[in-house]
């Protein structure tokens, strides 16, 4: 699957991943937070979440990516900020 | 033991935080600071220790409690001894935390699957480390065959489950987080299965529908000759080693029962002549097939066993009829079922809701059991009386002290039982054996027929002070109720009492949803409550008054006991 995938496609990944780490998460806005303040998940689960996303990102859509230096970039400029922030983030990274 | 709180502690040299998620719907979770095991095991003054929990769970990594095995790992020349040393001081510790809790749940020692050791000699029983992880492993097996509160779990499946990638060294260096949540899930699913067996919920019926769940096809349409089962087909296969997974069920004692949209003659002629059918009539305790509301055939089931719809578990193919019965009895556990007839056995041993805590003799023979309830129903059915059907019965009951033998069986009633009993206390295995004393003795009542054990059936614990016996517990299997046997109970429970120099026995029935028919045993043999209020109603009897064990009764006990 080296094509560029669909945002929804994306979308299915990042949500399916963030309710294997929790699985009592109900539905998941993209403007849901994924780190810090009023995040959907512990600073434990953001962990557990980057790891298993890039293992299913590197299953489903064949990208293999390492998420550990942007997550330690300013959180201001994260794209770890919000689903849709990650969302676009990954989106453009298969389409470059 | 002081009332403790329903709540598990989590203990780890990692961080197992990632493991509350997947047991907090079924019970509230702390977690102890991380890798503080030695001192959260062995001081009750810790923080962790202020929620008071019931259950603990004890995780940890081999190397982060023997340390010398962490040095194993590192290529230094450690003993075996020296393993078992540090294995036996970190087991003195679990026995002390196992002091403070009902339950001390400890994973077994499994390293990541990436650790190779050396490869070839990973096995060498002088220098291996996985042979010494073994040893180490068997060590910890042995504490849960020494000390009743331990059990020990088996995490290597949880890891087996999860594959490599369950336990990926970023987690580790990241958070210092062991294993990942496909570990994580595996390990919640298999503690949420455990402490439902300790406190004595497993479920005890699974229900199966037929067509394209127990064989493959419409036997009403195809006739049982062509139904997919067994033979050198892939499918015929699967259903086949999902029956061998039903059969394996029914022999540790859960029953099966059959609800199904079919012609009853038409589908049981299939199980009796089709030639690759593993499962038997005789397999299955009751049946319901016909065209009827399948959850309404689930509450006549229930009826007819009578069991909680809280024991049912029920497989069918069909999503909608999945949906209907989960809607209509949400007591019922219905499992998502896989449309691949090749993982219907997998999905079947996947469940942990039949987990047992322990595996008594009653389990294994339950099925036996209640066929022979259904002939006890046909011999009531043609007697003329109750008392013709009773003499019939040629019932015998055995009184016998609490002891080592028949604990497991005497706890799982006495936490099962809803109908008849009086007090409806719930207790581990430990927490009753305690109460077992010479002043404070528990009798448990083994009951037959001519049809066949019943098994242990009854169990009433007392206190005697003074010239008062107190009944606390007085609890009766619904297997036996309405035969006298509850009777033969409290005529034993009088004679002691009598024997031990009390004039007087008193009893108090403590009202729940479910115990109305205690409450009217007892109104009907102890005559006019003592003291009655909105939340208990006390009786009270003298030892010598009349007998109530009825002439159908044949009772073994020896009043010297």
């Amino acid at each position: 699957m080296g094509e560029p995938q669909d945002r929804g496609q994306i979308l299915e990944i990042i949500a399916a991943t963030l309710k294997e780490v929790d699985p009592n998460l109900g539905e998941i806005p993209e403007h849901a937070v994924l780190s810090g303040a009023n995040a959907v998940v512990d600073s434990i689960g953001f962990v557990n979440f980057l790891v298993s996303l890039e293992q299913a990102l590197d299953q489903r859509v064949d990208l293999a990516s390492v998420f550990i230096e942007q997550s330690e970039v300013d959180p201001a400029d994260s794209p770890f900020r919000t689903v849709a922030s990650l969302t676009d983030w990954i989106a453009d990274m298969l389409d470059a | 033991m002081a009332v403790k709180n329903r709540s598990i502690l989590l203990i780890s040299d990692f961080t197992v935080s990632g493991l509350a998620p997947f047991l907090r719907r079924e019970i509230p979770v702390e977690v102890a600071p991380f890798d503080q095991v030695a001192s959260v095991l062995l001081d009750p003054s810790q923080a962790a220790w202020r929620e008071e929990p019931n259950l603990a769970l004890v995780w940890t990594r081999p190397d982060g409690v023997v340390r010398s095995f962490g040095r194993l790992l590192r290529g230094e020349d450690v003993s075996l001894d020296q393993l078992l040393e540090e294995t036996e001081q970190f087991i003195e510790q679990l026995t002390m935390a196992a002091d403070r809790v009902e339950h001390l749940f400890v994973a077994s020692w499994t390293v990541p699957p990436y650790v190779r050791g050396l490869g070839l000699l990973s096995l060498d029983p002088e220098r291996g480390h996985a042979h010494h992880l073994l040893r180490m492993n068997l060590r910890l097996m042995e504490l849960a065959r020494e000390n009743p509160k331990v059990s020990i779990l088996d995490s290597g499946r949880w890891l087996a489950h999860a594959g490599v990638a369950g336990c990926n060294p970023k987690l580790w260096h990241m958070g210092k987080i062991a294993f990942g949540p496909a570990v994580m899930a595996q390990a919640g699913a298999d503690v949420v299965g455990a402490i439902c067996a300790i406190e004595g919920r497993t479920r005890k019926v699974v229900v199966v529908d037929l067509d394209d769940t127990l064989w493959g096809g419409i036997v009403g349409d195809e006739g049982w000759e062509k139904l997919r089962l067994g033979g050198h087909s892939p499918i015929g296969e699967g259903f086949a080693a999902f029956q061998s997974e039903l059969k394996a069920l029914q022999r540790r004692g859960v029953l099966l029962a059959i609800v199904s949209k079919n012609t009853e003659e038409v589908a049981l002629e299939a199980i009796d002549r089709h030639p690759e059918m593993v499962l038997q009539r005789d397999d299955f305790v009751a049946w319901r097939i016909n065209w009827s509301d399948k959850a309404q055939n689930i509450r006549d089931l229930a009826e007819e066993l009578n069991l909680g719809l809280d024991s049912f578990v029920f497989i069918d193919d069909h999503p909608a009829e999945r949906a209907r019965v989960r809607a209509a009895l949400p007591a019922v556990f219905v499992p998502d079922w896989p449309d691949d007839k090749l993982l219907y056995a997998q999905a079947l041993t996947e469940l942990t809701c039949f987990d047992p805590a322990t595996l008594t003799a009653e389990d294994r023979a339950r099925s036996e059991m209640y066929r022979a309830e259904q002939q006890r129903n046909k011999v009531q059915d043609s007697a003329q009386t109750v008392e013709a059907y009773l003499e019939s019965l040629q019932l015998r009951v055995t009184a016998e002290r609490l002891n080592a033998s028949n604990l497991s069986r005497a706890v799982q009633l006495l936490n099962k039982t809803n109908q008849m009993n009086l007090a409806t206390r719930r207790m581990t295995e430990a927490q009753f054996d305690a109460i077992h004393t010479d002043r404070c003795p528990v009798f448990v009542f083994r009951v037959a027929d001519r049809f066949g054990e019943y098994g242990l059936t009854g169990l009433a614990s007392i206190t005697v002070n003074g010239n008062t016996a107190t009944v606390t517990d007085f609890v009766v299997s619904c297997r036996v109720m309405g035969r006298g046997v509850e009777e033969a109970m409290l005529h034993v429970i009088t004679q002691f009492a009598g024997r031990v120099g009390a004039n007087k026995v008193e009893a108090t029935y403590l009202p729940t949803d479910r115990n109305a028919p205690i409450k009217a045993f007892c109104d009907k043999n102890l005559g006019t409550p003592s003291s009655s209020a909105d939340d208990h109603t006390s009786y009270s009897w003298s030892t010598a008054g009349p007998t109530w064990l009825a002439q159908h009764i044949q009772l073994d006990w020896d009043l010297a006991q």
